[in-house]
């Protein structure tokens, strides 16, 4: 079913296209690799402060709201980027790859906990954030988005 | 003793041979790399956007630079670190590669731009540490920034694609 899923998306005209071009691959995955800068450099500014580290002189809510933009765009061109990294060898390569599904995993996880749990925290006030939720926020979400790094890049290397 | 003799030395040392031959230490030290790039380059990010007036504009300039510089220098120590280590195991390919050159000057420029910034606007800091609108001069330092470290990791990646031959 999945797998009958991923070989049509590795058939379409986007998949082909991406796969005969020298040099679209590389390109997409170098803006994926910058966005993914923004969105870690998005996430830490308030997961520091949550943790208690960084710009602790400053107010969470107030860190979160301007992270906030950073951090939705930032996750879209990953995300962008990255389905079309997925759709030039959908079946061939990421389907039967251990790594790309724990990638998944961790991905589906981030930012669920992302959206849930760290932002109910932080709309919580500071109060909350700065309790032990907040180090739990932190903590976990920089935890969640190392853990899809350091997938993403073991799907390059292990096979 | 040429340069290319020295790297050729260091290509056939025992210790570089057996990194990159390495199941496993050569892939995790390119992947302490990458995901190193995510705290030197996204958590400088913010110190660049406040030198330009933006993001953290409502916080003074010394207030973002004492919290956040520990976090990206960390991060560039990694880099480093874990950059030598890359280059020491295959000198000899990074040397041919035409991205690792360019990658080297833009890095050479960001340098230049660092220093540029401390040695110039920064020695004036107390004059506009609170200004939201900041001087001309650091807008352009942290526009610099931006745009030379994002060529680095540009340069950085590309120069895993064989698209051109060696250049000695």
């Amino acid at each position: 079913m999945v797998f009958n899923l991923f070989t049509w998306l590795e058939s379409t005209g986007l998949s082909k296209s991406i796969n005969e071009s020298l040099y679209a691959f590389a390109y997409i995955e170098t803006v994926h690799l910058l966005a993914l800068a923004v969105l870690g450099g998005a996430t830490l500014l308030v997961d520091l402060r949550m943790l208690g580290l960084g710009l602790r002189e400053q107010r969470v809510t107030d860190l979160a709201r301007i992270a906030k933009p950073w951090l939705d765009w930032s996750l879209f061109l990953v995300l962008l980027t990255g389905f079309l990294l997925f759709l030039s060898l959908a079946a061939s390569k990421y389907y039967v790859h251990f790594y790309f599904w724990v990638k998944m995993y961790f991905l589906a996880a981030a930012i669920v906990f992302t959206y849930t749990y760290r932002q109910w925290v932080i709309n919580g006030g500071e109060e909350k954030a700065n309790s032990g939720a907040g180090r739990l926020a932190g903590a976990m979400s920089a935890f969640l988005w190392a853990g899809v790094a350091f997938a993403g890049k073991a799907i390059g290397y292990i096979s | 003793m040429s340069i290319m003799n020295f790297l050729t030395w260091v290509d056939n040392l025992p210790s570089s041979i057996a990194l990159r031959e390495s199941t496993w230490t050569y892939p995790v030290i390119e992947s302490v790399h990458s995901v190193g790039i995510a705290l030197f380059f996204g958590v400088l990010l913010f110190w660049d956007l406040r030198l330009m007036g933006f993001g953290l504009r409502r916080v003074p300039v010394s207030q973002v630079w004492a919290r956040l510089s520990p976090w990206f220098t960390l991060g560039a120590a990694i880099m480093v670190a874990t950059g030598l280590l890359l280059f020491f195991s295959k000198p000899l390919f990074f040397w041919g590669n035409v991205y690792f050159r360019v990658k080297l000057i833009t890095l050479v420029l960001a340098a230049l731009n660092i220093g540029a910034f401390h040695l110039g606007i920064e020695k004036r800091l107390a004059q506009w540490d609170t200004a939201v609108e900041t001087p001309g001069a650091a807008k352009l330092a942290g526009g610099s920034s931006i745009l030379l470290w994002g060529l680095v990791i540009v340069w950085g990646r590309l120069i895993a694609y064989n698209w051109y031959p060696p250049l000695f």
